[in-house]
Formats: structure tokens, C-alpha cells, sequence
């Protein structure tokens, strides 16, 4: 069962637009990759009602999320990416705050998770460093009952520990009854280590929509002589990129002839490919 | 919408203190000066200034984005902005209202009335306003029109009534429900701002 299901979801910004369907399922983490300017945020965005959608739908456990009332729209969690959290309160006037703004906020939840972060309760927010803040994000965001955690770009700009502490957050979120993540990434490492599907946008498409395993498993980078290029199988190869003093390509590993240069493939090659690559 | 208030109480507290010393000081100035003015004019500052820094502090933080995803919709996020603009006036017109009490032999109740009218009509300008096009734009609009109601009350308080022969009741029957219909148009009018702004 999904528990998030996005169809023909259309956002027009100017010349750009944005047309996704994808589904997050109960219990996965999916993760939403693609260049600056995909239109990853855009999505997050509409499905969160930041933005209104020009068409499509947004399924939140099988409802329009647009109809529901307040109590089952806060059971979508989130964490934005520049957290939208009020820089002159403490996380103590946070907890204040949030216990009337949402329904389902546990205190006593919020105050085990602060403490476990180890954050100032009575240091305002803007004294934070950017780690601290995303972590106050996130503890703000799993203080209350939800079904799905949204993330948009939480670990950017972190040192490795503080984005560890983060998957490690989100990976016990999952774990938990009937709950899914949707997190959007530029550090697609991250993203290897946790999700279990890829969802990668492109120019305001989704390219590719699968689960991990099988994606990183399917393609391979191989590393190939120019001049062999045009006699490969054209249905094998899926981008090639030239480089200086090679070509690489991006191909299906059960199609390819054995014997080429080969390593597997990473979320990074796949976005290098489609953005700078050609088709054969 | 309490989340919301406390939030914006919790911003701003640093100033409120300030805009009360300045709201007790102005009043102090009328009593003892025999001179409703200065209270009249400080209740459409101290009400527009709290308005002013609570969004300003909002756009800082990013804080819409945040509010829209909280599930707490349209008429709530923008209901209590009219909500805190209303706690400030009360506050503002229960302190101008003794100071005015203390001197009332030296006004009249048009002086009185009048002001806490203009304020209503100050905030119901100006929070569509600020919804549309932010605190930027937004104060510099709102100095312009304050200075022109400002102009506009002391030539009501000193002029119109003894040359119009007005009395405080007839103003008191046309400014309350007046002031009324103006905020609650201004409200429909804020969320649907607010909704425009979404796209």
C-alpha cells in the first residue's frame, strides 16, 4: 500500500514545468534526487500546500491531501530546508508554541529528543549553528504523531557526524508502524546509505522511479575507447559522456558485451549522465 | 491559532516592552499636559509598529513555508494577525481611555472616539497590505498613510465638530459599525491575498 501517492502532479513556473507521479510506499524511504532547478523542492512544496499545484493529485493514505482536515494533515511531518523555525525563541518557547499548533504534540517527546540531541532548551535558535538548527528541525518534526516524514535537503551543508545523527533519526522513523519518508537530497551518498527507492527528477520529469537495489544493481558506468561507440547496441547504452581522454557510458549491465571497462554505478553517475551526457 | 499568538508574543517581546514604556509614557504627556493628543496618536503607532515586527520577524525566518504545511489553513494563519492587532489596540485604547478619564473636562468624547476609529481603520489598511506585498514595501506605505490619518484626526478633533456641530454620539453611531465592516472586509480580503499568494 502506498502511502503517498503523487499522479500527474503539474506546477508551471514561467517557462518551466514541473510533471511528477511517483508514490512513496508504507514503510520505505524514498528519495527524490535531481539537479538545482529540477523541480524537486517545487514538489515538496505542492505536496505540502506551501504551493497550490496547476493539476494532478496528491493521495495521502489513499484521501486527497488538498480535503483534509487539520487533524490528518498533521500526519505528514516535515522539515524544510531552511526550517522555518522562529530564530529569537528558545526551544523551550518552541515546545509552548507547538503543543497549540499541533494536535498530536508530545511534550514529553520533544523534551526526551532535545535533550538526546544534546540542544540548549534556553538558547534562542538563532545562536544555533546550521547542524543544531536542522537537528531542532527534525526534533520538532518527529514530536508529534505522524505517518510520513517529508525532508527537504536536511542534510545539506552538515559535517558528516551531524548528518550521520540525522539518517540515524530518520532510519528509526521508518522503522516505526506504518510510516514512510520522502527526503530530498543533493548528497545522494546519503541518500544510498537509507532509502530504499530513487525517485530522480529531471528538467521537471521524473527520469527514473525505481527501487535502489535494483537501480544501482541494472546500470553500470563503463569506460570505453570513442571509436567503438557507434557499434555498441543503442538499446544497451543510455547516455555517454565524453571526456578527455576516454568515454564513458552509462548502460545496462545485462545488455552490454563482456569485456569493457566497468565499474557500478552510483546516484551521482546517474545524475552526471542525464544532465551532461547524450543519447547514442 | 493560540500557537500562533504565543509565537508572535514570544517574537516580539523584546519590543513590546518598549511600546508600552513609549504607550504609558504618551499617556503620562496627555494627563499632565491636559492634551488628548499625544495618547490618541500612540495607540495607531504602537498597534501598527507590534503588526509591522511580527511579520518582519515571519519573512526572516521563513515561517510562512512552515505555517502553510502545518495544516492550520487560510482563515487561522490570517485570523491571528487580526487577532494580535486587535489584543494591541484594546491595550492601547484601555491606557489612552484612563489617560483620557483623568482630563475629560478639558475634551470631548469625539476625542476619544476618533482616535480608536482611526486606529481600527489603520490596521484594516494596513494588514491586506502587508499580506501583499510584505513589510518592505509595507512599512513605507504604512508611514505615508499614517502621517495622512494623522492629518485627517487633527483636523477631525479640532475642526469638525464645532463648525459641523457633531456630537460624540452621532460619531460613536457611525464609527462602530463602520470600524466593524472595515476589518472584517479587511480579513475576507487578507485571505484571499494570502490564498493569491500560494501560486
Amino acid at each position: 500500500m502506498n502511502k503517498l501517492e503523487i499522479k500527474n502532479l503539474t506546477k508551471h513556473y514561467g517557462d518551466f514545468t514541473a510533471e511528477v507521479s511517483f508514490s512513496v510506499p508504507c514503510g520505505a524511504v524514498v528519495g527524490l534526487i535531481g539537479e538545482n532547478g529540477a523541480g524537486k523542492s517545487t514538489v515538496i512544496k505542492s505536496i505540502l500546500g506551501i504551493v497550490r499545484p496547476d493539476g494532478g493529485e496528491v493521495l495521502f493514505d489513499g484521501k486527497q491531501i488538498d480535503g483534509l482536515k487539520r487533524e490528518d494533515r498533521q500526519k505528514i511531518a516535515y522539515v524544510l530546508d531552511d526550517t522555518g523555525l522562529p530564530d529569537e525563541l528558545t526551544l523551550k518557547m518552541l515546545g509552548n508554541v507547538f503543543k497549540n499548533m499541533f494536535i498530536k504534540w508530545d511534550g514529553a517527546k520533544y523534551k526526551s529528543l532535545i535533550s538526546s540531541l544534546k540542544l540548549p532548551e534556553n538558547k534562542p535558535v538563532k545562536e544555533f549553528s546550521k547542524g543544531m538548527k536542522m537537528k531542532a528541525a527534525i526534533a520538532v518534526s518527529l514530536s508529534y504523531d505522524s505517518k510520513l516524514l517529508i525532508l527537504d535537503e536536511p542534510t545539506s551543508g552538515l559535517d558528516p557526524v551531524v548528518r550521520d545523527e540525522i539518517l540515524g533519526m530518520i532510519y528509526d522513523y521508518v522503522s516505526g508502524d506504518d510510516r514512510a519518508v520522502l527526503i530530498s537530497s543533493h548528497i545522494t551518498s546519503d541518500l544510498e546509505k537509507l532509502c530504499d527507492y530513487i525517485v530522480y527528477m529531471h528538467g521537471g520529469k521524473v527520469v527514473i522511479s525505481e527501487p535502489k537495489d535494483e537501480l544501482l544493481e541494472k546500470y553500470a558506468v563503463y569506460s570505453v575507447d570513442k571509436k567503438i561507440v557507434p557499434e555498441l547496441d543503442r538499446d544497451a547504452v543510455i547516455k555517454v559522456l565524453e571526456k578527455e581522454y576516454r568515454t564513458e557510458l552509462l548502460a545496462y549491465r545485462d545488455r552490454m558485451p563482456e569485456g569493457f571497462d566497468m565499474r557500478p554505478v552510483r546516484l551521482d553517475d546517474i545524475m552526471l549522465f542525464y544532465s551532461k551526457g547524450v543519447t547514442l | 491559532m493560540t500557537g500562533l499568538l504565543i509565537k508572535d508574543f514570544y517574537n516580539v517581546r523584546k519590543q513590546i516592552i518598549w511600546y508600552l514604556l513609549m504607550l504609558l509614557c504618551f499617556c503620562a504627556l496627555s494627563v499632565f499636559m491636559h492634551n488628548s493628543s499625544f495618547g490618541a496618536t500612540i495607540g495607531i503607532l504602537v498597534t501598527v509598529s507590534v503588526l509591522l515586527t511580527a511579520f518582519a520577524y515571519e519573512e526572516k525566518d521563513g515561517w510562512n513555508k512552515f505555517a502553510a504545511a502545518s495544516g492550520m489553513g487560510k482563515w487561522t494563519i490570517v485570523g491571528e494577525k487580526y487577532i494580535l492587532g486587535l489584543i494591541f489596540s484594546v491595550l492601547s485604547t484601555a491606557a489612552y481611555l484612563v489617560a483620557f478619564m483623568l482630563i475629560k473636562d478639558y475634551c470631548d468624547w469625539i476625542d476619544f472616539i476618533l482616535p480608536v476609529f482611526m486606529q481600527l481603520i489603520m490596521f484594516a489598511v494596513m494588514l491586506p497590505v502587508v499580506f501583499r506585498v510584505g513589510t518592505e514595501r509595507g512599512r513605507v506605505y504604512m508611514i505615508v498613510a499614517m502621517i495622512i490619518l494623522i492629518v485627517v484626526l487633527i483636523f477631525a478633533l479640532t475642526m469638525v465638530p464645532e463648525a459641523w456641530g457633531i456630537t460624540p454620539e452621532i460619531v460613536a453611531a457611525v464609527c462602530v459599525p463602520v470600524s466593524f465592516a472595515l476589518v472584517v472586509a479587511s480579513y475576507f480580503i487578507s485571505v484571499r491575498i494570502y490564498d493569491k499568494k500560494r501560486c
